[in-house]
């Protein structure tokens, strides 16, 4: 924010040969704009009888408004821009090895009970990579982005599609 | 148990606006804990049946006819890990839970559960593959 009285400062010094009017203007002056400004620049709410609905003032809050999207480091963007992209292909490495995983237990009500749990953890695998991502996007605020990355990592490591990699089955 | 602290704190809460959330966490907290309770018991399956396995019962024998260099043992790390894994996973998605919104608790636990499912996948092939 600019200062709104750039000459105002160096006026105060030649108080000496000023009047005694010229001195209460620039008292007046001085006041209006100290926390005048805004009021000057802005023309009534809703409840003024003249009021006509225009574009929103400006507002000098900007910097500490906690739900705006906050401006991300370059190295930070391109890290979650890889975690995402690592996630997004682990995610296809476990769709691609799900065959070995897509077992059943027999016919009985016990082993469909069974079946239906398994099955329920093979999606959950085939999606953890993804899921992961999104939580730590959603749980860890965007300040933190030195930890949001070191928990994505955590999450690339933990969920890669290992399986594909050493070639085992379930 | 923090399940079962967080809602007796809701119950002892005068307003009334507060016991939803806690309801519907206990909720997602339990059924969480039964599908963790079920990765626990087929890790616990892996744990007893796989030592047995054929190719670990002949030490004993190739000791006796001095081929000890034949001698297997089963991937005990492996298997204790993916035993430890629903336990931590559960009480560290507990802990990140609490005091969220319930769709950013059901988030959680899902990923908690989907984090147990993918590495209990991944160390069974390792134990399968050695």
């Amino acid at each position: 924010m600019t200062d709104p009285r750039p000459s105002g400062s160096a006026g105060r010094h030649d108080h000496a040969d000023a009047t005694a009017s010229e001195q209460i203007d620039r008292d007046v002056d001085l006041d209006l704009d100290d926390d005048g400004a805004d009021d000057a620049l802005s023309w009534g709410d809703e409840s003024d009888a003249s009021h006509v609905e225009g574009p929103a003032a400006a507002t000098h809050d900007d910097e500490i408004d906690p739900d705006a999207p906050q401006v991300m480091s370059s190295a930070s963007l391109v890290g979650h821009g890889v975690l995402g992209g690592v996630a997004l292909l682990s995610s296809v490495g476990w769709i691609v090895s799900r065959d070995q995983f897509l077992v059943a237990f027999g016919g009985g009500l016990v082993e469909h009970v069974q079946t239906t749990l398994w099955l329920t953890g093979v999606f959950l695998a085939l999606v953890a990579p993804l899921l992961w991502f999104v939580a730590v996007i959603l749980l860890v605020p965007s300040q933190r982005s030195g930890r949001r990355l070191l928990v994505m990592a955590v999450g690339a490591v933990l969920l890669a599609p290992w399986p594909l990699v050493i070639g085992g089955g379930a | 148990m923090s399940a079962a602290r967080s809602g007796a704190t809701a119950s002892s809460d005068p307003r009334p606006a507060r016991r939803g959330p806690r309801v519907g966490f206990v909720l997602i907290a339990a059924l969480a804990g039964l599908l963790a309770a079920y990765d626990l018991s087929e890790a616990v399956t892996n744990l007893v049946l796989v030592p047995q396995d054929v190719r670990y019962q002949n030490n004993a024998f190739f000791d006796e006819v001095g081929v000890g260099s034949l001698a297997a043992s089963p991937p005990w790390a492996a298997l204790w890990a993916n035993v430890l894994l629903p336990p931590v996973a559960y009480v560290v998605a507990l802990l990140v839970a609490r005091r969220r919104t319930l769709g950013r608790v059901a988030l959680v636990f899902a990923t908690g559960l989907a984090a147990v499912a993918a590495a209990s996948l991944s160390l069974t092939a390792y134990v399968l593959s050695i």
